[in-house]
């Protein structure tokens, strides 16, 4: 266990939103959204650092990389991977503990949890953030703000909702976001679509069917820069389908528990 | 015999034709007040005339080259001939230096109507501040934002899809596709966990090698996909860089369609502009970039401060006529190369030396193409390569910009080769006489690049229209220099000054630059006294002055002679010594200093010997002159028989050399005293250059020789007999000083004019010269009888000592007719 502490934070002493952060495969860009969204919340952040198995697999005798720059085969060395997880760990640290300070977020720091613990995360009570993965595509870099003018949220009545709307709110009335994508298969109340148009936000509803159809929804264009689900679609899709979205877009996901 | 009686057969001076005088009447007016300045160019009709043609005439090589002396007023005729503006040889432009895109190295010129240039250099600044501020904008839109990510979208997703199509199929084989920090790995799955080393070890060796040999069939379709990821990244660059064009033209087209509709009429400028909007649309990146730089800079000034760094699209507005009226007419006082034809400038960046077109900076020649390009030929033949570029420049019609260094490949930096830019003007040198005829002499090209003269007058006649106008010249010099009005008899005396100046009573100095010194120094002098008008006083105390400031070394050259250092008589009598005059030559003053002159002769056959050439002190005019008076002698008194002589001719206490003719008839004096032994008059001195027929002929420095005579009598005390003999051709000359002029009225002092040797030996060995009789002989006791009597006795003296007889004296007959290979003179005596 490896903590830092701003304002003495813990679990017990507020909400808190739970970073999964896996050193080697995020856009660690996305991590200050985590700390924005933290700060409308007036949470804290908890870094998780998850391990994803790289280094056990690189355990095995005839493991073995394809480059993704030539196509060449190499050795997967453990040394290589462990000198590279945390040369990223170290960054993503700095840059979490520099955005907390700057908006006056409590957040901590924990590493070498298995990937399994994210179910453990949100039984807490806990929201889970999981960072937008890191892009080959040379896009931009952008902004904070500019990474939550677009966001997709999943709607279906349960209680995680109210608290999602609540933030959206905060957004919406800072000017932060702008257009927000309303998914699901059940009836959104006017009074949402009221209170996030109040403050000149453009509210669209997507009516999918199925959880394969909102998979779809979510990872088709237009693109935003963050996902919002309920905390309870996850005991639905399961943690690989999460990680999955994830992977197919660019953008982060906020799990409300 | 006296002088005075002499006098029947010489001219003997009166004080009114000593100084030509200004008279009232020549002069209608009582102070300059009264008149009206010069407007013509007056007494340069000649110069002015050949201006006008060369000006007018528009072939090639009709540069003009004005010549004159320095301070004739040949700048002065030039504002005259240019005051109410100057034709255009053709349409005044700007000429611009603007970025050559496909080679920066060359620069490209852009020749716009007058006030043009100017315009689009700002227009160019206004269209990059412009794309700095529209190109963010338009990349900042949410339009593009999004379509940008649904390309990033479109990318990923055709990444993703293909490997989790790959990731799924292992899946269904057990095993798991992971993403390493430099590309995928495969590891063995079993309950949707990877195996850890132990877990594989204890499999059965047939799972093993099954699971190996599927990892190994995964593996090669995972390098098939990797393989295509650089061509789908390539072909997203690609759509990238289309949906980048597409946003980009939709600004720039705008701007750049609104400058092409500006300058629609000028298609060198609308290739530019075309040049600059394809250059543009592919460095969209470069203007997104500093765009969003300026824009999170200061508020305010700092698009514009950004705009300033893209100099590529600056406009270098090298010629800016914009404010040009009439052609210009452009006065490089320092003609250096660079001056000429401009230079590229450098900026030291890093310790390296850059540059481009930006730092091209104009010469003369740019300044006045399309004009008159005035330069003073001196300064350009002193200036290294000024005068071969000059040329160089006036053959091809161009003005190539190119340094030194790349002439003669010196060059160590980065260096532009700026396209050349047509010329059409007309240099007008100007100099002194001898440079125009010695290039005119020596430089075969001169005369089919200059092939117009315009030779300036350097005196006119004095006549009552001249004076007249002269008057007028000074009026207008008056007003140029905000002088006080000058009184007539000032305007006299300035006009006498002028005379004087040239040496001839007869003309009035057209030296403009002197006139004009002299007339502020006046100016300087009345205005001391708190005067309103310029007095006659004034202008000779202007005179005085300027004498008293470099007279020194007169002063000591005549404390020499009254200390009886330098020994010369002014009173008594001498054999074989004259009092010859020379002129001391300092720059622009000169002064006269009498210098004994001495002779002997003796039996011997070295005819006369110039010891000044002998010692190498004599030059090779001054020679002339001995041989010619040894010439006289023997084809006056030897026609017909031998002429045993040698003769010796000195200037005592010369050590500083000697030439010119003009102590020939001192000289001859000298020689006819030594053969006769008849004593020369010493209150006498001489000058005058004579021929072999005895004729005196005209000298220069007349004015001066004679008051150097004068002030040595006068501070001897005058005794009345003293004076000097000129040649009568020089009596036009005079212009003494007032002090003579007093001395000659009150009989103190003379001035006789002679046209003949033997009018001036007369006066000096105060003896009838003698004419034949009916016989052919000469009276016994005149000058001339003597000087055969010696004649007769030397061929005696000759005969008795035999043909054998060497020369005691040691010297060859003909020693004279040798070339001089002597030291230059420093004392000139003649004019």
């Amino acid at each position: 266990m490896n903590e830092v502490h701003a304002q003495e934070p813990t679990p017990e002493n507020g909400k808190e939103i739970c970073i999964a952060i896996d050193p080697g495969g995020i856009n660690q860009n996305s991590l200050c959204v985590a700390v924005l969204i933290a700060e409308k919340l007036k949470a804290g952040v908890y870094g998780l650092v998850v391990d994803n198995g790289l280094l056990q697999v690189a355990q095995l005798p005839f493991a073995t990389e394809i480059l993704i720059s030539c196509g060449n085969e190499r050795e997967l060395a453990t040394d290589r991977i462990d000198v590279f997880h945390r040369n990223c760990l170290l960054t993503i640290t700095r840059m979490i503990e520099q955005s907390a300070r700057q908006r006056q977020v409590r957040y901590r720091m924990e590493s070498a949890a298995p990937l399994s613990s994210l179910h453990l995360v949100l039984s807490r009570g806990q929201s889970l953030f999981l960072p937008a993965l890191k892009s080959r595509f040379p896009v931009r870099l952008r902004t904070d703000a500019e990474q939550l003018r677009i966001i997709k949220w999943v709607y279906d009545g349960s209680v995680e909702c109210e608290r999602s709307l609540a933030l959206l709110e905060e957004l919406v009335r800072a000017g932060i976001t702008q257009t927000i994508f309303l998914l699901g298969k059940c009836a959104v109340p006017q009074r949402v679509i009221a209170e996030l148009s109040r403050y000149g936000a453009k509210v669209f509803w997507l009516h999918t069917d199925s959880n394969a159809d909102l998979f779809k929804q979510l990872v088709s264009v237009p693109t935003a820069g963050l996902m919002l689900l309920p905390g309870s679609l996850l005991e639905t899709i399961g943690e690989w389908q999460l990680l999955q979205i994830n992977r197919a877009t660019a953008a982060a996901i906020l799990v409300v528990s | 015999m006296t002088a005075e009686e002499m006098t029947g057969r010489t001219q003997k001076l009166a004080v009114e034709q000593l100084y030509h005088s200004c008279k009232k009447e020549d002069l209608a007016f009582e102070t300059t007040e009264d008149l009206a300045p010069l407007e013509d160019h007056f007494g340069q009709d000649r110069a002015a005339e050949a201006l006008q043609f060369g000006i007018k005439m528009k072939h090639e090589g009709y540069n003009l080259f004005l010549l004159g002396s320095t301070g004739v007023g040949k700048h002065e005729l030039l504002e005259d001939l240019f005051e109410g503006g100057a034709e255009a040889i053709s349409p005044p432009v700007d000429w611009c230096y603007v970025n050559n895109f496909d080679s920066p190295h060359k620069p490209i010129i852009l020749a716009l109507p007058a006030g043009k240039g100017r315009l689009l250099r700002s227009d160019m600044l206004g269209a990059v501040e412009d794309l700095l501020v529209s190109i963010p904008a338009a990349f900042q839109s949410e339009d593009y934002q999004s379509r940008l990510q649904e390309m990033a979208e479109q990318y990923s997703q055709r990444e993703q899809k293909a490997f989790q199509a790959l990731g799924d199929k292992a899946r269904e084989k057990n095993v798991a596709l992971i993403q390493t920090p430099s590309g995928y790995t495969l590891a063995p799955l079993k309950d949707d966990k990877i195996l850890s080393p132990t877990d594989f070890e204890a499999l059965p060796e047939e799972e093993k090698q099954q699971t190996l040999a599927v990892i190994d069939e995964l593996k090669a379709e995972l390098k098939t996909i990797v393989r295509q990821l650089p061509l789908w990244a390539r072909e997203g660059r690609e759509n990238m860089r289309n949906l980048n064009r597409d946003f980009s033209r939709l600004v720039i087209d705008q701007l750049f369609n609104e400058l092409g509709d500006k300058y629609r009429e000028l298609p060198e400028v609308l290739a530019y502009l075309n040049a600059v909007r394809t250059h543009v649309s592919e460095n969209v990146d470069t203007f997104r970039q500093a765009g969003e730089e300026g824009a999170q800079g200061r508020k305010s000034g700092a698009i514009p401060s950004k705009a300033a760094e893209f100099t590529e699209y600056a406009v270098n507005v090298l010629v800016d006529n914009s404010e040009l009226t009439s052609a210009p007419v452009v006065y490089e006082d320092n003609p250096s190369f660079i001056n000429l034809i401009g230079r590229v400038e450098h900026v030291a960046e890093y310790g390296t030396l850059l540059t481009n077109f930006t730092l091209i900076k104009p010469g003369a020649f740019h300044r006045a193409n399309g004009g008159y390009l005035i330069l003073d030929a001196a300064k350009v033949l002193s200036s290294p390569f000024a005068w071969d570029t000059l040329k160089r420049i006036l053959r091809a019609r161009e003005v190539r910009i190119q340094s030194l260094e790349q002439m003669f490949s010196f060059a160590s930096t980065t260096q532009l080769e700026p396209e050349p830019i047509p010329l059409a003007l007309k240099v007008i040198l100007t100099g002194d006489r001898y440079l125009y005829y010695l290039l005119e002499q020596y430089d075969p090209e001169f005369g089919q690049l200059f092939k117009v003269a315009a030779d300036m007058a350097e005196e006119i006649s004095r006549s009552p229209e001249s004076l007249g106008l002269f008057a007028r010249l000074i009026k207008t010099l008056q007003i140029r220099r905000n002088l006080l009005p000058f009184h007539w008899q000032a305007v006299a005396r300035v006009i006498e000054q002028c005379s004087r100046r040239i040496e001839d009573g007869e003309k009035i100095s057209m030296h403009v630059g002197y006139l004009s010194d002299l007339l502020c120094e006046s100016d300087f002098f009345a205005r001391q006294r708190n005067g309103e008008l310029v007095l006659v006083e004034d202008v000779t105390n202007a005179v005085a002055a300027g004498i008293y400031r470099v007279d020194q070394l007169r002063q000591k050259s005549q404390e020499y002679i009254l200390r009886d250092i330098q020994l010369v008589d002014t009173d008594g009598e001498s054999v074989a010594q004259v009092n010859g005059l020379a002129v001391y030559q300092l720059g622009q003053y000169g002064f006269g200093k009498p210098s004994r002159i001495t002779a002997t002769a003796r039996l011997g056959s070295a005819g006369i010997l110039d010891i000044e050439r002998e010692a190498r002190l004599g030059g090779k005019i001054h020679s002339k002159g001995v041989m010619i008076i040894s010439s006289f002698l023997a084809n006056r008194y030897a026609r017909d028989r031998p002429f045993p002589l040698s003769a010796t001719l000195a200037f005592e206490q010369s050590y500083g050399g000697i030439d010119g003719d003009s102590a020939s008839v001192a000289e001859l004096a000298a020689l006819i005293s030594a053969l006769t032994d008849i004593p020369v008059d010493q209150s006498l001195a001489v000058t005058g250059s004579v021929n072999q027929h005895g004729q005196v002929q005209a000298i220069g420095g007349v004015n001066e020789k004679i008051e150097g005579f004068f002030d040595v009598c006068r501070a001897r005390g005058l005794s009345g007999r003293q004076g000097v003999i000129i040649p009568a051709a020089n009596v036009a000359h005079l212009m003494l000083r007032h002090d003579i002029l007093e001395a000659v009225n009150a009989g103190q002092f003379q001035v006789y004019a002679i046209s003949t040797v033997d009018q001036g030996l007369e006066l000096l060995l105060k003896t009838a010269v003698g004419d034949k009789n009916a016989a052919g002989e000469f009276p016994p006791q005149s000058i001339n009888g003597k000087v055969v009597a010696r004649v007769e006795e030397l061929i005696r003296l000759h005969g008795r000592y035999g043909k054998n007889s060497s020369d005691a004296a040691g010297g060859t007959e003909g020693r004279n007719s040798g070339d001089d290979n002597g030291a230059s003179p420093e004392v000139d005596d003649h004019e």
